[in-house]
């Protein structure tokens, strides 16, 4: 029994040992903007030299938006445009819509952590695993005139286990672009290497998000040595 | 020459219906600084998300009455195709649907921002084509969020075969009947076949980010004559 009892308390030691190095994980959990649980937000994405709306190269920024200042909550920053497919063309006579599948590569999503996944870290950098928009443009006469988006980003957190994984989706919209000057109170222009300045894009709002956080291990409570002993008792 | 002339008195006193074409023009739901309303829609289920025979009713909505301004109604599913799946073995990730919608109709108040100095009291287009694109996400196999794009195009009635719509708009999901009735102040579910309200499972959401285009409409305009003029223009 006692050799039973010293496996028992040295298991929990162990186990309680091994998870505390994960105590300041983000919370698992489903996160909504239409719940009010953390803000939608605002893009501007750059064009790489000699591009435009619709061309490789381009470097996404967007961060949530209080209404009076930017990334409070969250930032996606520098998932550069690697592919732009066709996936549907309903273009008849200059007039209709095109929807294009468009691959991003790279960067990083930023979660504060005074959001509601937060749990003790000051914040938690996701490194970017896969970055797809589906884009559906709407032309008049063979100009654009609007254009709507859907956003899929998936990320496993830096300084956690690979298991430790956000999922976040969204909506898009395109609101302006270059050579009209970008508005004040909308993420800046980067460029492929992060750095601010670059200078043309478009920009518009990011609503209706959902974040997933999955993996993450649970948050561990301290215990003493006497109340770990007194789960064990003959 | 007693044709000609027939044929000319019809087509003036046919005119006149033709008179109030919506305006062309672009025009932007207020969450992007137009004067369109957002709304809400509703899609039943045929039994089940994304199902053939699926049907949209979707409303504007002013914060307190459905369907003042605009309301596109029964365009129903024909079929889905999966453009993208990322959910992993423990059902964690994304899946992304093209899907296409059939048959359907557009209807518009006259007092809409189309309507200009002169309008119709409301005006009726048949939707030529509908797509959407779903992304829906997944936690643990459970769908726990979806957002859409619709994109749409359709032919008014009454009016000269060119006088057409394009809209695109952005969508998010907000329930469905696994989790409780249909609430207070969206659509009704409807089905397909007759376009009327129906009793089944669904799920509703609401719609912003509006970009809604008139083009090729022309308002025939009309020119008073007296018969004697009309004479004049055939004299032998």
């Amino acid at each position: 029994m006692r050799n039973a009892i010293l496996i028992s308390i040295l298991t929990v030691v162990l186990a309680v040992g091994a998870v505390s190095v994960y105590a300041d994980a983000p919370l698992n959990g489903t996160y909504k903007t239409s719940d009010g649980d953390f803000d939608e937000g605002r893009e501007a994405s750059s064009w790489a030299a000699g591009g435009g709306y619709l061309s490789t190269g381009g470097v996404l920024h967007a961060e949530s938006w209080d209404g009076a200042a930017l990334g409070g909550d969250w930032k996606i920053a520098c998932p550069q445009v690697v592919a732009v497919s066709l996936v549907a063309d309903l273009v008849f006579g200059g007039n209709g819509h095109r929807i294009y599948k468009i691959d991003y590569a790279g960067g990083t999503i930023e979660l504060d952590g005074g959001g509601p996944w937060g749990n003790g870290d000051p914040t938690y950098i996701g490194i970017i695993d896969t970055y797809t928009e589906i884009r559906t443009v709407q032309f008049v006469g063979g100009a654009k005139v609007g254009a709507v988006s859907d956003h899929s980003v998936t990320a496993h957190l830096q300084g956690y286990p690979e298991t430790c994984m956000t999922w976040g989706i969204g909506n898009g919209a395109w609101l302006g672009e270059s050579p009209t000057a970008k508005p004040a109170n909308y993420p800046t222009w980067l460029f492929p290497d992060c750095a601010a300045g670059a200078p043309s894009g478009h920009w518009g709002p990011f609503s209706d998000m959902t974040i997933s956080v999955t993996g993450c291990a649970v948050a561990t409570q301290e215990a003493t040595w006497g109340s770990v002993k007194a789960l064990y008792r003959d | 020459m007693k044709a000609v002339i027939l044929i000319l008195l019809s087509v003036l006193i046919s005119a006149p219906a033709l008179a109030d074409a919506p305006e062309n023009g672009t025009y932007t739901s207020t969450d992007l600084g137009g004067l369109m309303l957002p709304g809400r829609y509703s899609e039943s289920w045929f039994p089940g998300p994304l199902a053939v025979n699926n049907t949209l009713n979707e409303q504007s909505w002013d914060g307190a009455t459905l369907a003042t301004q605009w309301h596109w109604y029964c365009p129903w599913i024909l079929g889905k195709l999966l453009l993208l799946n990322t959910v992993n073995g423990a059902g964690n990730g994304q899946k992304i649907w093209k899907v296409t919608y059939t048959g359907g109709y557009c209807w518009l108040d006259g007092g809409g921002p189309w309507g200009g100095s002169n309008p119709d009291p409301s005006y009726l287009a048949d939707i030529n084509t509908w797509v959407a694109i779903v992304t829906e996400t997944y936690a643990n196999f459970v769908e726990v969020g979806t957002v859409r794009n619709h994109n749409a195009s359709a032919t008014f009635r009454n009016y000269n075969d060119e006088c057409m719509s394009l809209s695109v708009t952005n969508i998010e999901k907000l329930g469905d009947t696994n989790d409780g009735p249909l609430p207070a102040g969206y659509p009704l579910f409807w089905d397909w076949v007759p376009c009327a309200v129906t009793a089944t499972p669904g799920e509703w959401g609401d719609i912003d980010s509006i970009t809604f285009t008139i083009l090729g409409c022309e308002t025939v305009s009309v020119q008073e004559k007296s018969w004697g003029a009309v004479k004049a223009l055939y004299r032998d």
